[in-house]
This record gives C-alpha cells, sequence and structure tokens, in this order.
C-alpha cells in the first residue's frame, strides 16, 4: 500500500477537523516537568492542586489493586513517591485520555450494531494490559508507559469513528461483508488508523515513545529506538484478541511480524501462563472500564 | 488458607502466603510451587506448618475474562476462537496461542459454563 499517501491523508484530514480532542493542559505540562531534571515532587503537586478533579481521578486508580498499592495512598505526594512522576503522569493521561471520548455521539443504527466505543476501550485497555505485562518481564521499556501506548493503540479508530463516519462504516462493513480485516479494508482507501492515532498523539505532545508504537503497530520500524515498545502493542493487539477481550472493529487476527516475534522472544513464551497472569490483571484493570462507561460511582 | 505440617507437604502444593524468614525477608513467594528441594529445604530450615492453597478451603473459581462462557458449550465459545484464528493458520506461534486460548477456554466452560 501507498503507506505515505495515506499518512498525507490523513495529516490533511486531521488538519481539517476543527474540534479535535484536547487533553487537560495539564497533562502537556506534567509531561515538560517530568523531563526536567529539577522536576521536585512539591512542583507536581501543585500542578495538580490546580485540578481537583483530575486529582481524585489520580488517587482513585492509583488505589486500585491494578497499581499493586490497593487502598494505600491517601495523597497525590504520596503518589507521586508510590508510583514516580512518570507513573502519576500515566495514571493522569490513562484517565484523561478515556473520559475525553467517553461523550462521543451517537451514531447511526448500522454503525452501533458494527461498533461501539466502549467496546473498543475494552479491546485497547486489554492491550495495555498485555502490553504492560510484556515491557516488564521483556525489559523493554517502563511499563506503565507501555500501558499507555497500548491504550492508545486504536485512538484513530476513534477519530474515525466521530469525524468520518461515513467512511469508517464503510470499512466496517467491507470488514464484515468481504471477512476482510480491518487494516486491509482501510488501506484501499487510503485511510490508516495507526497514521491518525500517532498525529493525535503528537499533537497532543506526547513523547516519541507513545506516539512511535501508536503509529507503527501494524508495521514495525525495527531500526527505532521504540521498536520494542511498537512489537509489544503490536502482539499485544494480536493476543487481546485471541483472547476475545473486547471488540475492535472486525473479527481477524491482523498479522504477527516475524521481527515483533523476535524481539520478543515469543518462540520461548508459555501462552498457558501468560494467559493465566492476564486473565488475574485483566480484572484488576477493570477500574479502568467503570471510567470508561461512566459507571464510576461517587 | 490451610495449614500443612513440614511432614506432610507434598510437591505441587503451592504456597498461600509467602514464607519469611525472622527477619521478614521472603524466602519463597506467595504461589510458589512446592518441589522436593524446596520442601527439604522447609524441613531444614526448622518451619512446623506452612500455608497451602486450597487446603481446607474451596478453590477460588477463576473469573472469567474474554469470550462469554455462561450457557454456552466448549463447541460453541470454540467455534468464535477458531473464526479468529482462521486466517493466521500459517503462523506456528500463532497457532501455539490458539492452542493455549482454547485450553483456557476449555477450563472456564468446565467451570463456569455448559449449556
Ligand atoms: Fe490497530
Ligand atoms: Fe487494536
Amino acid at each position: 500500500m501507498a503507506e505515505a499517501e495515506a499518512v498525507e491523508k490523513m495529516r490533511a484530514l486531521i488538519g481539517g477537523v476543527r474540534n479535535l480532542p484536547t487533553l487537560p493542559v495539564i497533562i502537556a505540562r506534567l509531561t515538560r516537568m517530568l523531563a526536567d531534571p529539577e522536576t521536585s515532587v512539591k512542583k507536581v503537586t501543585g500542578l495538580l492542586a490546580e485540578d481537583q478533579a483530575l486529582t481524585a481521578k489520580i488517587l482513585k486508580l492509583a488505589n486500585s489493586a491494578y497499581y499493586g498499592f490497593p487502598g494505600q495512598i491517601a495523597s497525590v505526594d504520596h503518589a507521586v513517591v508510590m508510583l514516580g512522576f512518570g507513573g502519576v503522569r500515566d495514571v493522569a493521561l490513562s484517565a484523561s485520555v478515556i473520559e475525553l471520548f467517553r461523550g462521543s455521539p451517537a451514531q447511526a443504527e448500522e454503525m452501533k450494531r458494527l461498533f461501539a466505543p466502549d467496546r473498543l476501550w475494552e479491546h485497547s485497555i486489554a492491550t495495555g494490559v498485555a502490553c504492560r505485562m510484556l515491557a516488564r518481564s521483556r525489559k523493554l521499556a517502563d511499563p506503565e508507559e507501555a500501558f499507555v501506548a497500548g491504550l492508545l493503540h486504536d485512538i484513530g479508530k476513534l477519530i474515525m469513528y466521530e469525524h468520518m463516519p461515513v467512511m469508517f462504516l464503510e470499512i466496517l462493513q467491507d470488514c464484515r461483508d468481504r471477512a476482510r480485516p480491518f487494516v486491509a479494508a482501510e488501506a484501499e482507501r487510503d485511510c490508516s488508523h495507526a497514521a491518525l492515532g500517532r498525529l493525535l498523539v503528537e499533537q497532543w505532545k506526547l513523547p516519541e515513545r507513545i506516539s512511535e508504537p501508536v503509529g507503527f503497530h501494524h508495521r514495525l520500524r525495527p531500526r527505532r529506538p521504540t521498536a520494542g515498545v511498537t512489537a509489544a502493542v503490536q502482539f499485544a493487539d494480536i493476543f487481546a484478541r485471541a483472547r476475545g477481550v473486547g471488540w475492535s472493529g472486525d473479527e481477524y487476527l491482523p498479522g504477527l511480524e516475524p521481527e515483533a516475534a523476535r524481539i520478543l522472544g515469543l518462540d520461548e513464551m508459555d501462552f498457558g501462563r501468560f494467559i493465566e497472569e492476564f486473565d488475574g490483571q485483566m480484572l484488576q484493570a477493570s477500574i479502568f472500564m467503570e471510567l470508561a462507561s461512566g459507571g464510576t460511582k461517587q | 488458607m490451610g495449614m500443612v505440617k513440614a511432614a506432610e507437604l507434598k510437591a505441587g502444593m503451592k504456597l498461600s502466603a509467602p514464607l519469611k524468614d525472622l527477619a521478614g525477608r521472603t524466602l519463597l513467594k506467595e504461589g510458589a510451587e512446592l518441589t522436593d528441594q524446596y520442601i527439604q529445604r522447609i524441613r531444614n530450615w526448622g518451619f512446623e506448618e506452612i500455608a497451602v492453597q486450597g487446603e481446607g478451603e474451596a478453590p477460588a473459581l477463576p473469573p472469567v475474562v474474554g469470550y462469554p462462557i455462561e450457557g454456552r458449550s466448549f463447541a460453541q465459545v470454540s467455534e468464535e476462537v477458531e473464526r479468529r484464528f482462521s486466517r493466521s493458520l500459517e503462523d506456528a506461534t500463532l497457532r501455539r496461542l490458539k492452542t493455549a486460548v482454547l485450553g483456557r477456554v476449555k477450563e472456564l466452560v468446565s467451570l463456569h459454563g455448559g449449556s
């Protein structure tokens, strides 16, 4: 496929979208602070104090079983100590991103049968969970950042759903009627959800360590320093579908590139054990699903 | 959790709590599967009783994740799994993954499902 053309087309498309979802400014400021070695805990907590709603979400997530300190984190200072600056940013980012797309407009009946944002989030959370496990066991990247990369990998599909519903529906129908994978159906139309996602993540000023795995998750750039996490996202995506968690628009597993399998050492991997651990982690991550479905009680 | 005397430990049992020395250092992690060597060491360390999973309590059902299981037979769920993998059959790694997924599905169906 003419990949460069698809990227250009996506760039034009996203440029034409007037109300592209924006992250809370605080996330970009946090990211910038984190890159600065002078940053202190005090500075971070001071910044977060400006957004009480976000602080509440951070504390809620940080106290979930998923992060390993259930019910033990009393304050943002404490969260920074336990999760680190990066961890707090990743928690804040995950919560914000899921909420951004929660109020997605209702679409036509036919679309509802083929796609639903909360099912995509389920798929994305599962991908994040598997990606974090791989990053940790393979020592490929910071596990929490790998979770975010997995969580965001298909965000381009949500942009399509909201801002180019006609084309998106056509792709989904094509997948169903001709039993094709999403990637093949979109490529025929010079579209790329991966490229679209990467452009959005870049606009959000998130680091390349996140934007590149999003952009290249169906086609690795083996020479890039981000190839490890990208390989993890590629397999985690396949795994989430294979395990039957969530729905990302098409039925069939996308391709596994030999290079990704090599980076991850999949030849040696005990999939039975991986599944068992994943199932446990996925339950602990149910707190993210609450965010996605808006079912947070309080 | 159930306590089992050191003399009655068997290989294959799993710890239901971490095994710690007096200084609080973890000797064996929770969930560690006992081998004959471990059992010998536990006795040498002088432990009298060890907390072991599943002794004296009903084992917790593994929760359902992924494919809906309730009220479905293994044949029904496995058909769905096969369809998802149907385009990836040349890939040996993914074939292995499929076998593992089917194994898990079978386990979950036998515990939770069945129509
Ligand atoms: Fe994708
Ligand atoms: Fe995906």
